[in-house]
């Protein structure tokens, strides 16, 4: 366990380097802004003690909302996650697959259940920041939270290739 | 007590999360409280320095777009200048003087509801909390908080900020905000419906505002639509500046406009 948490926030400022300085600046379109981040909070074990999930969930939103200029709204959408994540994975994930200190990836528990998982935990995630930056909820709001929890999805699977086999 | 530790110890990771997402969404309300923007402060002291490093790199690719932008600037500088000999008379209601900063754009978003933008001055360079910054095709922002080296704007494409306008036919007073999404365009909603605008008409900053100059162009009128219930019309207007791909800006300062607000200040609000 303690090999993950090393390797984890090790990750952390890789992953909050990548999307301030590159994915926040590749303006796709108004409606599209990815967050590739949040493939931390999904590959985390699932077994991870839960106070470390969310203090980690914290130190990595807040990390991105210290760049973005304006507090909490990361932090809220990611701790967010990280409160659900054990449920989600109760109802998308099959038991028995994975070990106690396997990480959740695409080659573990098979490509359809890792992208309904990722799915659920993107749009709570997209959501939830979204509507706390906007406080209205209408078509295009709507609009903007399918197409960016899509392209993050997108990328998320991408990385998901590019895992290396144990 | 033996059944509250035991209660804790059931329910540690609600209790734990609501503790955390408690302070988060704190922290979300009280964004524009003091002790937010200092926390805001210090942290751009670091992530000032790494934007300031990746935006070098952007240098080199923007040469030639930065080349054409300032030779066009120069061209427009000269013919004011020009002007402003030919007509003297003018002088005599002289605008208030403005100190002009330039300064370099290290970071800027146009996809969020509330955009901000990192300048690549700070106090050290004169710059102060609630100057103005301008291009010589639009509004870009306010000077919102700043550090030694560095500066943060709230940006025109931000949920707080509005703009005193007027068309530039007949200066009929407005106020501009921007309603999310499109970064091209920002909207007017208190041109009453018996004023006679039509769609391509220029709109530009008026005179009220002690932070902008008068006459800075913002964009043009797109789209105007009758508004049945209060008597207004709707009228959305294509910006001039591309918000996306600014650069190099003006941070903006008036001495005269201090006085002005202490003026304003002294008369209560209630009569």
């Amino acid at each position: 366990m303690n090999k993950h948490f090393i390797k984890y926030l090790g990750l952390l400022p890789v992953y909050v380097l990548l999307q301030v300085v590159v994915l926040n600046e590749v303006l796709f379109s108004a409606y599209i802004n990815p967050f590739l981040y949040v493939i931390l909070i999904i590959n985390l074990p699932l077994k991870t003690p839960k106070w470390f999930l969310l203090i980690y969930a914290f130190l990595l939103g807040f990390s991105i909302d210290l760049f973005s200029g304006s507090l909490g709204f990361h932090s809220t959408a990611t701790i967010l996650i990280a409160f659900v994540k054990p449920f989600i994975s109760k109802i998308t994930i099959p038991h028995n697959i994975l070990g106690d200190t396997d990480e959740i990836t695409l080659k573990k528990v098979g490509s359809k259940a890792f992208i309904i998982f990722s799915l659920f935990l993107i749009l709570i995630h997209n959501s939830c920041l979204f509507v706390a930056e906007h406080l209205s909820v209408n078509l295009a709001l709507f609009g903007k939270i399918m197409a960016s929890s899509l392209v993050t999805l997108i990328i998320v699977l991408i990385t998901q290739l590019f895992q290396q086999d144990k | 007590m033996h059944n509250l530790l035991r209660f804790i110890k059931i329910n540690q990771f609600l209790l734990l999360f609501l503790l955390i997402e408690g302070f988060s969404v704190f922290l979300l309300l009280k964004n524009n409280s003091y002790q937010a923007n200092a926390v805001i402060k210090f942290s751009t002291q670091y992530t000032g320095f790494i934007r300031n490093y990746m935006a070098t790199f952007s240098d080199y690719v923007d040469l030639k777009e930065t080349n054409n932008y300032l030779i066009e600037e120069n061209a427009k500088l000269h013919a004011l200048l020009k002007n402003e000999t030919s007509f003297s008379d003018s002088t005599l209601i002289r605008d208030k003087h403005y100190h002009y900063y330039s300064a370099k754009i290290i970071n800027n978003s146009v996809s969020k509801r509330n955009n901000f933008i990192t300048l690549n001055k700070g106090s050290r360079h004169g710059i102060k909390e609630g100057m103005g910054i301008i291009t010589k095709q639009g509004v870009i922002g306010i000077i919102r908080s700043v550090s030694q080296e560095y500066a943060i704007a709230m940006s025109l494409l931000h949920r707080e900020f509005h703009v005193g306008i007027c068309l530039k036919k007949n200066n009929h007073n407005g106020i501009l905000k921007w309603k999310g999404f499109d970064y091209k365009s920002a909207s007017i909603n208190d041109f009453p419906n018996h004023i006679s605008i039509v769609i391509g008409d220029t709109i530009t900053t008026n005179s009220h505002s002690v932070i902008f100059p008068e006459g800075v162009p913002i964009g043009t009128i797109k789209n105007i639509r009758k508004n049945a219930d209060d008597g207004f019309f709707d009228v959305s207007v294509s910006l001039f500046e591309d918000f996306n791909q600014l650069n190099y800006v003006y941070i903006i300062h008036s001495d005269e406009a201090a006085e002005q607000l202490k003026l304003e200040q002294k008369i209560p609000a209630d009569e």
